[in-house]
């Protein structure tokens, strides 16, 4: 009679330290390969993103938006790229870093406009009570380069620098060149 | 006893029938549009007509044209992180009110749970021949896992579960497939990222922004799915490419 009072009181403490584990995590073998791996492609910038949420909704829309950050990322590192190679090219040399985005080791800031990126694969995968859901965002390179073009656009102090020396059309045409030799 | 029960649920459900309109939604022809209203059960079936048909045309005017407004605010310190979406959905009451005066049902299908309606605009134009089938909601469909794409439309997958009422539900998860498919087209992304690193560790700040304001026209839900087992919505909204504007960067 003791001892099965003694587990009748185990019982609820079993209970309580199984609790006390917080989220459940996936199993390696539930995530899908192509978040571990993302595809690569030529054309295109590929990044995964996942979210854990109670609603099946709001985990669907944070992992979307991580993978879509994800990508803004890379392409501002892209964008820089081009606009750097850009500037020594044309001549204004050292003048480009003080135009530059900010950006550092210790801050990044991005602000794009991306156009056509879609959501190419997606799996929402149940976790006790949550969802998990897996994203990977697609991202056409000709997008990029336009949206690269159109920034240019933009860009007037950084523009007005080089259009001494090279014409906008030049300036397209030095994009593309970087955009082959990407490819 | 447990798993004839559960058994027995699950065969109920993966039997259940819905209109075959409702699951894929036939196409129209040029000049017409077609949707669908979904209600519950009403004691009086010319309540469940009335709260139908509105759905219906409420659904049509959001096809002519709809504006959609969406805003996600993430800020992190690390520990927490707070995450705010914004959804706003304004259609044109003219188109509504022209729809409401201009339509015919022209088919309408009653199962254990829900009154289904289609309904066509104009009313005036041939009507549109359906099959009025029910049918099982069947496997999971590709869309929902890899949605389509090709060069003369985008679309857009929206994705709710353990909704009370299916017609929230569907309601909701039409609206989110619309929404998904605006991030698609375009999508202002603002991400601010600080590392503050001391001898032992790291902390990361981030602030990151997605928005868009845009006008799309003739965007309709073309597909739905409904998963039995683990009661989650699905619905695929579809767009022709260069129907759409952009309204007013934030």
């Amino acid at each position: 009679m003791r001892k099965f009072l003694v587990v009748l009181m185990l019982v609820p403490l079993a209970l309580f330290l199984m609790n006390c584990g917080g989220k459940p995590k996936a199993k390696m073998n539930d995530i899908p390969d192509w978040y571990l791996n993302p595809p690569q492609a030529e054309d295109a910038i590929l990044e995964a993103g996942d979210a854990v949420k109670h609603s099946m909704g709001l985990a669907k829309e944070a992992a979307d938006a991580r993978a879509r950050d994800a990508i803004a990322r890379t392409i501002e590192v892209k964008v820089n790229s081009m606009f750097k190679n850009f500037m020594q090219e044309s001549g204004v040399g050292e003048e480009a870093e003080a135009l530059e985005f900010t950006s550092s080791v210790s801050k990044q800031i991005t602000a794009n406009v991306l156009r056509g990126c879609r959501i190419a694969k997606r799996d929402m995968r149940p976790e006790g009570n949550m969802y998990h859901a897996y994203s990977l965002a697609q991202y056409d390179l000709n997008s990029l380069v336009q949206e690269t073009l159109n920034a240019a656009r933009k860009q007037k102090a950084l523009y007005n620098e080089a259009k001494a020396n090279l014409s906008f059309q030049e300036l397209e045409k030095e994009i593309q060149k970087l955009e082959n030799l990407e490819n | 006893m447990k798993k004839i029960i559960l058994i027995l649920i699950l065969t109920s459900s993966v039997f259940a029938q819905i209109p075959g309109w409702f699951k894929n939604l036939p196409t129209a022809p040029p000049g017409v549009y077609l949707a669908t209203g979904i209600t519950g059960k009403y004691f009086n079936q010319e309540n469940a007509r009335i709260i139908g048909v509105h759905r219906a045309v409420k659904s049509i005017a959001k096809q002519k044209s709809v504006d959609l407004i969406f805003e996600l605010s993430t800020k992190s310190d690390g520990r927490y992180i707070i995450g705010r979406p914004d959804f706003e959905e304004i259609y044109e009451g003219v188109f509504y009110n022209d729809i409401l005066e201009n339509h015919k049902v022209i088919d309408s299908a009653f199962t254990q749970k829900n009154c289904f309606y289609l309904i066509q605009y104009p009313a005036k134009s041939k009507s549109v021949n359906v099959q009025n089938d029910l049918v099982a909601w069947g496997q999971k469909p590709s869309w929902i896992n890899s949605p389509p794409a090709d060069s003369e439309y985008h679309y857009g997958v929206g994705a709710v579960a353990r909704y009370m009422r299916t017609t929230r539900g569907w309601q909701d998860s039409d609206a989110l497939s619309r929404f998904n498919l605006g991030k698609n087209i375009f999508l202002e992304v603002e991400n601010i990222r600080e590392e503050i690193r001391t001898n032992n560790y790291t902390i990361t700040n981030t602030f990151s922004e997605q928005f868009y304001n845009l006008t799309i026209r003739n965007c309709h839900v073309t597909k739905r799915w409904y998963d039995v087992t683990t009661d989650q919505y699905y619905s695929l909204s579809r767009h022709p490419k260069n129907s759409f504007s952009v309204n007013r960067s934030q």
